[in-house]
């Protein structure tokens, strides 16, 4: 019989304790993993927060299975609820798409899956594939309710294309989301994102901030769009709420920053609560920063989401001028933004109206 | 059961500071969870979304707030008055910023009926004003 030494017994002890613990805690939400399964994308959108669509370097298959096993045993021994971003790229033209979902349900068939695509290439065949999988729900990109609007941003006939695959989605019963990139160029515009999104009989409008990274540098510099100043990104989301109750056509208001128009909004700034991973394996920060906290099959997934000094900042709130305001908890200021304007993913949010002493709004009784 | 609920946050918060990382995560989560849910029972989404459609085109209230974010016109007021007064309520933009979110306020306001403009002068049509 072998005798245990104290260090032995005391882990079995701790890890006993701990998931005891775990168990009476027991989160009631997700922890979502976002899976950037191809750099390959066939639009070339100006304001892409990617720098380029080269795909060299990406992950073999039985990679990103080894990615998901390390999820499901994070995720399950906290406690969190299974979810699955698949992401690109467009995800729609990486043949392991479906190997992936396969191996997804599997190994949890309690998955809340969600695909990120631009909608240009659903087709019946990808919908026929997609018969066999429950709980799969899609985000559109859309950035601008007109075709000349979306076209200006996605190039020429895309927005046929992906009205016509929003179309075949919602007739075929999903759940679809379009998210808008919301910037200089269209934030006139939301009150056609909202009439459109109820003729589209999408689920949700959603929107979120231009970052100035990969692409988007470009677009900026040479002064074809610009991210909103803290007083334009005040006047954007009240007119997003607004618009939202006038056409019955719900939005997303868990955004940083929203928690500023009234208490019972936000809740985010919880980039610690999520894992994003890049094509080549990296785990990011954010997608849409590009920032890099280690790998996910060298360092571990789970000591990267656990012990990552970033993450534990955010966790602390140990954020520039963000860290010591009453809001950050359900506010938590855009760190995309931040890092894109200081490359300090802990920076304030440079769009904050309220850091930038922007006049209260008065007279709005809620 | 207002009780059990603190005395959870009490536990949780102590458990939040344990050095054992995956706990302290939780526990973090789990409060800002129930933080979420206090917020969400003092005003449900559906009753602000009916209040900021009212704000936005019917409070009279609202509307004369809109003119004090943005300048706070009289009757008739010079362009070059109106400008000064913009920028004094927006002490945080830049010079190029200032001219650009100008012209845009006055576009929205006379988009809604709120203003007209001349050459000379821009002339506030806001019931609350007059």
């Amino acid at each position: 019989m072998k005798i245990l030494s104290f260090a032995e017994i005391w882990k079995t002890v701790r890890g006993s304790l701990e998931s005891l613990i775990l168990k009476q805690i027991h989160l009631d939400r997700d922890l979502p993993i976002q899976l950037d399964i191809t750099n390959l994308c066939n639009l070339r959108c100006q304001h892409c927060y990617h720098p380029h669509h080269k795909n060299e370097g990406a992950l073999s298959l039985l990679e990103w299975f080894e990615i998901l096993s390390q999820y499901e045993t994070l995720r399950n021994k906290m406690g969190y609820r299974p979810s699955l971003i698949l992401c690109g790229g467009e995800p729609l033209l990486s043949p392991m798409l479906f190997p992936i979902l396969d191996r997804a349900f599997a190994i949890n068939p309690d998955f809340k899956v969600t695909i990120l695509s631009n909608g240009t290439l659903i087709s019946a065949g990808i919908l026929e594939k997609l018969k066999r999988y429950p709980r799969i729900a899609f985000q559109i990109s859309l950035d601008g309710p007109t075709s000349a609007s979306h076209e200006q941003t996605r190039g020429k006939g895309s927005f046929e294309k992906t009205q016509s695959g929003v179309s075949a989605l919602v007739n075929a019963g999903y759940r679809v989301q379009l998210l808008a990139v919301l910037s200089r160029r269209n934030a006139e515009l939301i009150s056609d994102f909202f009439d459109l999104a109820k003729l589209w009989r999408v689920n949700l409008m959603n929107f979120t901030r231009l970052i100035v990274n990969g692409q988007a540098e470009i677009l900026v510099r040479e002064g074809r769009d610009h991210p909103l100043t803290a007083l334009e990104l005040r006047d954007a989301y009240q007119s997003i709420l607004t618009h939202s109750a006038r056409t019955g056509v719900r939005t997303s208001t868990s955004t940083p920053l929203m928690h500023l128009l009234h208490p019972a909004l936000g809740r985010n700034g919880r980039f610690w609560e999520s894992i994003i991973i890049d094509y080549q394996g990296k785990m990011l920060a954010s997608s849409r920063s590009r920032l890099v906290l280690g790998h996910a099959l060298k360092d571990g997934l789970e000591k990267i989401f656990l012990e990552h000094p970033i993450l534990n900042s955010l966790r602390q709130g140990e954020v520039e001028d963000c860290g010591r305001c009453p809001h950050f908890k359900r506010c938590g200021g855009d760190r995309n933004a931040a890092f894109a304007s200081t490359g300090n993913f802990l920076a304030a949010d440079p769009g904050c109206w309220i850091g930038n002493k922007v006049p209260a709004l008065q007279g709005v009784s809620v | 059961m207002k009780m059990n609920r603190w005395v959870k946050k009490i536990a949780l918060s102590a458990l939040s500071a344990l050095p054992l990382a995956t706990v302290a995560l939780a526990a973090e989560s789990k409060l800002l969870e129930m933080a979420g849910e206090d917020a969400q029972k003092s005003l449900p989404l559906r009753a602000l979304g009916k209040s900021l459609i009212g704000a936005e085109l019917q409070n009279p209230a609202v509307l004369k707030a809109r003119l004090q974010i943005f300048p706070p016109l009289t009757i008739k007021t010079s362009w070059q008055s109106a400008l000064v007064r913009f920028k004094t309520l927006n002490p945080s933009l830049s010079g190029a910023e200032i001219d650009l979110e100008f012209e845009k306020t006055i576009q929205i306001l006379k988009s809604r009926g709120l203003i007209t403009t001349d050459e000379k002068e821009v002339v506030s049509h806001a019931p609350s004003y007059k």
